[in-house]
């Protein structure tokens, strides 16, 4: 999810609206982040009751709160390191183990294969190459990728929810995108996009 | 700047980075590393997630809100607890050596005036630094941890 400085004013708009009394005003900020926290739960937690519970418990966690969101930072970023800690509290193992069956993280990450059936394909040929990257590497590292690549988190907001250190994270990003480019110079849909 | 310099940092930026005036000249004048920064780009663009919210969800969350029937609390601005604070350490000494208690001191309850005031602010103290930080964890707890000096140790 890309950062906007549009979509930031209209969230701290939602956010004044709330705390002046307007609770339908919330409906705005659940509709936006619904997806995002949604699929933290699948990759987080394995019961699918949980997951729907989960959903539920982050929003309620972050409207309860919401006067202690300072407004210094992203709500979005905020709002997925309530659903981090929310996820890790829930999960019966500390952090959830990684699964680096590429089906699995394509079906977590991306539920709308209906939707945009044709940047499904090339969602798939880069995602086998983030793929590539995170095998291996310790489970919190490896969520820390995808946040980035998936999320659109940036490195500190990541650094501040997961606890993996900046440089880390980006030498793994590096390596990542050194696969996306191998991966690129053999895709199909280099004169689709002229790159 | 070389390309290798150029690449790597087109190859750790992060989420809306804005590229310097020395990456943006190398990246005009050399047509490899400007194509590596096209695709990055169009890579990150495909991969990020972008599902449309679930109306069931969105509903069960709000009506939950709607039936729960509170309303978030305003948290109380640092910058006004902490002017408080000074007002009232600043007020303590006024206090101390106003007329009024330097009367009382001299009277015959003087010593017990004067235990019973100090008391009272040391527990006045307590109280509101107790409040402080039960009010302002999170945020404390986010302050402490993104002190410049805890950020480079972690880093390391």
């Amino acid at each position: 999810m890309r950062d906007d400085a549009g979509r930031d004013q209209e969230d701290l708009a939602a956010i004044r609206s709330v705390l002046n009394g307007h609770r339908n005003a919330f409906r705005a900020l659940v509709e936006r982040y619904q997806p995002a926290v949604s699929a933290v739960g699948r990759r987080t937690l394995a019961a699918r009751e949980d997951r729907i519970d989960f959903v539920q418990d982050v929003f309620l966690k972050a409207f309860a709160h919401l006067g202690q969101f300072s407004g210094t930072g992203r709500f979005y970023s905020w709002l997925m390191r309530i659903a981090y800690t929310t996820a890790i509290n829930r999960s019966a193992r500390a952090i959830p183990e990684v699964a680096t069956d590429p089906e699995f993280l394509s079906r977590v990450w991306y539920a709308d294969r209906e939707r945009e059936p044709d940047r499904t394909t090339e969602r798939r040929a880069l995602w086998d190459a983030i793929v590539g990257e995170i095998a291996g590497l310790p489970a919190q590292l490896a969520l820390s990728v995808e946040f980035f690549f998936v999320l659109g988190l940036r490195y500190r907001e990541i650094a501040e929810m997961t606890g993996v250190p900046v440089n880390t994270l980006k030498s793994h990003i590096h390596r990542a995108r050194c696969l996306l480019r191998e991966r690129l110079d053999r895709s199909l849909w280099e004169d689709q996009y002229d790159v | 700047m070389t390309c290798k310099e150029a690449q790597d940092r087109v190859l750790t930026r992060d989420q809306d980075e804005s590229f310097d005036a020395a990456v943006h000249a190398h990246l005009l004048a050399c047509p490899r590393c400007r194509r590596l920064a096209q695709r990055i780009a169009v890579a990150d663009e495909v991969l990020r997630h972008t599902s449309a919210a679930d109306p069931e969800q969105v509903d069960a969350v709000m009506a939950t809100i709607d039936k729960n029937g509170a309303f978030p609390t305003r948290a109380h601005s640092l910058l006004r607890w902490l002017l408080g604070g000074a007002l009232l350490l600043t007020a303590l000494p006024v206090v101390r050596h106003s007329d009024p208690f330097r009367f009382l001191l001299g009277s015959g309850l003087g010593p017990r005036v004067d235990l019973s005031v100090t008391v009272a602010i040391g527990s006045g103290l307590v109280v509101y630094m107790a409040i402080f930080v039960a009010a302002h964890g999170d945020r404390l707890d986010a302050m402490i941890r993104n002190l410049p000096s805890r950020r480079i140790f972690r880093e390391r």
